[in-house]
């Protein structure tokens, strides 16, 4: 590194050497320029000659002396010219060319032709001429022409004598008397033309650095002025972009100019100051005239106050002049004494803030007051803080929060303060005042407290809130003097704050206790519903709520099912929707009632959702709501069952009556009919009687006949009466059979009687298997055979038919015969007890009530058709296929 | 009482009874004229003169009908609603004589309009005197509508 720099400091000046002078001379210094350029190219050049000379032939050396000797000259010159010298060591440089040409030739005679020296010889007037101007040009022609003009005389007196001798010596010294003129002249008037030229352009550019030299006198005096003015400038434009910046001694930018340079203003300023700006800008642009206002910056030490000129600079482009006014018309000693109170306002503030932020955050009262009390302790640097609250009865200030150690034990201790004991805190409370004692152990009322042994200054501050203490906050400090007047008044702030913090946690509290009531209470009140809900939804009988317009608002799953539809669907509907067409009315009347404020009870069809009509009872009372029928509330009752029961019952108690009837009708038949032989046997035993006695025997014989067919007949009705109740209480459990098998039983009981009246029995091919009591069945088939064979009147063919005809509710069986026909009036009565067509004909007339008995008991059903007289007779029943209900 | 002879139509399907009624009313000489049917369809074709009874010299309207109420075909009741609907033979006063004490047969028979409703009694003498009353009281004392036009 030292080497190279070494170097470069070494060919810096060589460098400097080789290089032309600077002079203020224009015409000097092209002179030097020019001479500088062609002494080095001399320089060069005989330099390379020296070299040359003697490596070209040995006998050269006089050249390379002669070199060597220019070289040495020419750098002896260029000290000269850097010494300040131009006209000496060109004039030198010149006369020694001049010289040494013609003592060259004259003595080498090697540039003898007379042409190469003159072409060398114009080459020194010429460089004459650009060194030393026209009279040098002209000086040097002179000299040149003198030259010319000795070696001339001197080759005419033979001391000279050049190898190309040109062959009119004479005439060429004119021609060169006459070129060097012309060139010298020409020389001259180029030199002054240039001369002249370079003079104008001198004026020129000295009247340009005369104008340049004003400005920037102007412009430094203006500077001057805007440095020693306190205002920056910014050059703004009219989209807030910072163009420019000046800046100012009195001013500080909030960051270096080249952070904010270039940049829109709402990435340097807060948001509030660059919208006043950029409003200032817009104002100024449309009015065209300065806009002024103020502006404050949050800054690291403290807040900066500014004032902003916005001046309108073109269409869209203004100038902002801006002055720090914070600490205007202040000496530094106030300035001082206010950064020093300001500093302790902050402080404050800081503190305040922080308690401040404390409050709105907390809002447990009791985590309040102890965030409270070490916040101002560590805050304010004191020894201890404590926070008092009166109790309720008013006599004692009791401690709710206390700093540190000492406070925490207290606490733990419950300590109070008695209102009507002395202390400070009560004496506060009492008075409703702060009292401050510096020195404390000095204060008449203060309380001296174990706990804090340290305390020489303390303060007790009141808690008021709407005008009432409720209580007070105790300050304490280690040192004397501890509270200025400043710090009580902040203290008393900061205890102001925390009443209305602390009232605000009380309020959260009661509001927080107010909220969990109301939620316990909303919860009873869900679990109340909830009950409701389950008993409703668990009641068998539908339960639906009806809202002030009449329509459904709920309705439990067990009206759901009632009905057939989902809650969903019914939700919103009118309960008329519901019933049956023609019972919409009675609905609607209940709704009326209910209206009215009465309670409904009526009966209604529903259609349920598959078009069943199903019967319900509805129960409904009116809604009540805030003292106002808001709908109604119904039980409805599904009365399908009852109905259904009802029709039982009916149907059993119609079954008893008729049973009853039958009943009476039998026992009236048994008294009748058993009464009637009575009376008849008791008639005659009396003839008898009378007959006997008066010895009358006519008589004797028919009635003791009469008397004996009575016994006769009441014996035959005891013993039918008798078969007739133990049908149904004396049963032969049902057998499987062939129904053909019975007919062939009661055939052959019967075949006598058959046979007496001729009467032919055909049997049906196709006879079912029955379940029946087999003794019983063939009692019905011998009596029906029996009647038909009794009833053939006067039929000359009498025949009886049997068969069976398979129906959908089991078989079918008849006994058909072509007798004399029974009239429509008695298809029943044949069958009553002792019910007989013709009074004539044998049997008692229980025959066929037994016949039905029987069949009844099976589980099936008798009845006869006949077209009337003459025309026989069919008896048809039914028996159950399979097994009977027996 | 004596004179002209009171026609007497007795309805009983009970021979016994028949004869029984029969004796008594002639023991008492009471009916000078007795005609006995045996059931209500017969009855009712006797006074409507109907079928056999269609001459009206077969039929002679009865002063009073002695009806039992237990009848083959047609019901003794049956008979006294159809006589009592009829404008030529409601003027004819029936008397049930029947065994039946039933509460319903005696409604009933009063509802239709019966003149009287009488019990058999089992009891002989008792019987007797009934009779004895009976034929005294409708056919003596009782003034009967003397014969149609």
């Amino acid at each position: 590194m030292k080497l190279m720099a070494w170097r470069s400091r070494r060919l810096e000046r060589i460098r400097g050497f080789f290089s032309p002078p600077v002079f203020s001379d224009d015409t000097k210094g092209r002179r030097a320029k020019l001479l500088s350029y062609i002494l080095n190219v001399h320089i060069i050049v005989a330099l390379g000659f020296s070299l040359l000379y003697p490596l070209q032939a040995r006998e050269n050396w006089p050249f390379a002396v002669v070199a060597l000797a220019t070289c040495v000259s020419v750098l002896v010159l260029r000290v000269l010219l850097h010494r300040g010298q131009v006209t000496l060591p060109a004039f030198l440089f010149l006369c020694f060319l001049a010289l040494t040409l013609p003592l060259t030739a004259f003595f080498l005679s090697r540039t003898s032709s007379m042409n190469t020296l003159t072409a060398f010889q114009s080459v020194i007037i010429v460089m004459a001429g650009l060194l030393l101007g026209g009279r040098g040009a002209f000086g040097f022609a002179v000299f040149n022409l003198f030259a010319n003009g000795m070696l001339l005389y001197a080759e005419v007196q033979g001391f000279y004598n050049p190898s190309d001798t040109p062959p009119d010596s004479g005439s060429s010294l004119v021609v060169q008397a006459v070129t060097f003129t012309t060139i010298a002249v020409m020389l001259a008037v180029a030199n002054r033309s240039i001369r002249e030229s370079f003079a104008q352009a001198g004026n020129e550019l000295e009247k340009h650095r005369k104008t340049q030299d004003e400005l920037g006198q102007a412009t430094s005096t203006l500077r001057a002025v805007l440095d020693t003015l306190p205002d920056a400038i910014f050059r703004i434009s009219e989209s807030g972009e910072i163009q420019d910046y000046i800046p100012a001694k009195g001013f500080t930018p909030l960051v270096p100019p080249e952070e904010f340079l270039g940049k829109p203003l709402g990435e340097v300023l807060p948001p509030d100051v660059t919208r006043a700006v950029l409003r200032a800008i817009r104002l100024a642009l449309k009015n065209k005239r300065t806009e002024t206002f103020e502006y404050q910056l949050a800054r690291e030490e403290n807040p900066g106050y500014f004032e902003a000129r916005v001046v309108p600079m073109d269409r869209s482009t203004v100038m902002a002049i801006v002055r720090d006014v914070s600490g205007r018309a202040q000496t530094d000693a106030d300035r001082e004494a206010m950064l020093k109170v300001l500093a302790r306002r902050s402080a404050y503030l800081r503190i305040a803030s922080e308690v401040a932020k404390s409050y709105s955050s907390i809002l447990d009262p009791d985590a309040l007051m102890e965030q409270a009390v070490n916040l101002i302790q560590k805050g304010y640097g004191l020894y201890y803080v404590g926070l008092f609250l009166v109790d309720e009865k008013k006599q004692r200030a009791v401690l709710k929060a206390g700093s540190g150690e000492a406070g925490k034990s207290m606490l733990a201790e419950g300590h109070t303060l008695r209102l009507d004991e002395p202390s400070m805190v009560a004496w506060c409370i009492e008075n409703g005042r702060a009292r401050v004692a510096q020195q404390a152990q000095l204060d008449e009322v203060r309380h001296i407290n174990p706990h804090l042994p340290l305390t020489r200054s303390e303060a007790a501050l009141p808690l008021i809130s709407r005008g009432q203490v409720i209580g007070a906050l105790t300050v304490q400090d280690t040192d004397e003097n501890a509270f200025t007047e400043e710090d009580i008044i902040a203290l008393q702030t900061m205890s102001d704050q925390l009443v209305i913090a602390l009232e605000n946690a009380r309020l959260f509290e009661s509001a927080l206790n107010e909220l969990s009531e109301r939620q316990r209470a909303e919860h009873e009140l869900q679990q109340e519903r909830d009950f409701a809900v389950q008993v409703m939804s668990a009641l068998g009988q539908g339960v639906i709520v009806t809202d002030e317009n009449g329509n459904f608002e709920y309705v439990n799953p067990a009206y759901e099912s009632m009905t057939g539809y989902t809650a969903a669907q019914l939700i919103g509907k009118n309960p008329a929707e519901l019933a049956h067409p023609d019972d919409r009315h009675l609905v609607v009347a209940a709704r009326e009632h209910r209206r009215e404020g009465r309670m409904t009870s009526y009966e209604v069809r529903l259609l349920r959702a598959n078009g069943d009509v199903v019967h319900v009872l509805v129960t409904g009372t009116p809604r009540y709501r805030d003292a106002e029928i808001a709908g109604s509330i119904a039980v409805v009752t599904d009365l399908t069952e009852q109905k259904l029961n009802q029709q039982e019952r009916e149907a059993l108690i119609e079954e008893l009556e008729a049973k009853n009837a039958e009943l009476e009708r039998f026992t009236y038949t048994v008294s009748h009919d058993l009464k009637s032989p009575l009376i008849t046997i008791r008639g005659f035993l009396g003839y008898l009687e009378q007959d006997v006695f008066s010895r009358n025997t006519d008589r004797l014989e028919d009635d003791m006949k009469r008397i004996s067919g009575a016994v006769d007949k009441m014996q035959r009705l005891l013993d039918d009466l008798l078969e007739l109740s133990r049908i149904g209480r004396l049963m032969n459990p049902p057998e499987e059979i062939e129904f053909k098998t019975i007919v062939r039983d009661a055939l052959s009981l019967v075949e006598g009687r058959l046979a007496a009246r001729r009467v032919r029995v055909e049997v049906g091919g196709a006879l079912p298997k029955v379940s029946v009591d087999r003794a019983r069945m063939t009692e019905v088939m011998q009596n029906l055979l029996d009647n038909a064979a009794k009833f053939m009147g006067d039929q000359p063919d009498p025949r009886v038919e049997i068969g069976a005809l398979e129906t959908n509710d089991g078989c079918r069986f008849f006994v058909r015969d072509n007798g004399m026909g029974i009239e429509r009036q008695y298809h029943e009565r044949v069958f009553g007890l002792f019910n007989k067509l013709d009074p004539r004909t044998e049997g008692t007339g229980v025959g066929l009530a037994l016949v039905r008995r029987i069949i009844e008991v099976h589980g099936g059903r008798i009845w006869l058709e006949s077209e009337g007289a003459g025309k026989g007779t069919t008896f048809w029943f039914t028996l159950p296929r399979g097994k009977g209900k027996v | 009482m004596v004179g002209e002879p009171v026609r007497v139509l007795l309805v009983e399907d009970n021979d016994d009874h028949a004869e029984l009624i029969i004796r008594q009313l002639a023991d008492h000489r009471v009916a000078n004229q007795l005609v006995r049917l045996a059931d209500g369809q017969e009855a009712l074709d006797y006074l409507h003169r109907r079928g056999k009874y269609a001459d009206p010299a077969s039929s002679p309207r009865p002063h009073v009908i002695l009806l039992d109420l237990r009848l083959p075909r047609v019901d003794g009741l049956e008979v006294l609603r159809i006589l009592k609907e009829s404008e030529d033979l409601r003027m004819i006063p029936i008397v049930i004589l029947t065994t039946s004490e039933s509460e319903r047969d005696v409604t009933h028979a009063y509802i239709n309009h019966v003149n009287s409703y009488v019990v058999k009694p089992v009891d002989f003498q008792k019987f007797r005197a009934l009779m004895d009353d009976l034929g005294f009281y409708w056919m003596s004392w009782n003034m009967v509508q003397k014969d149609h036009p």
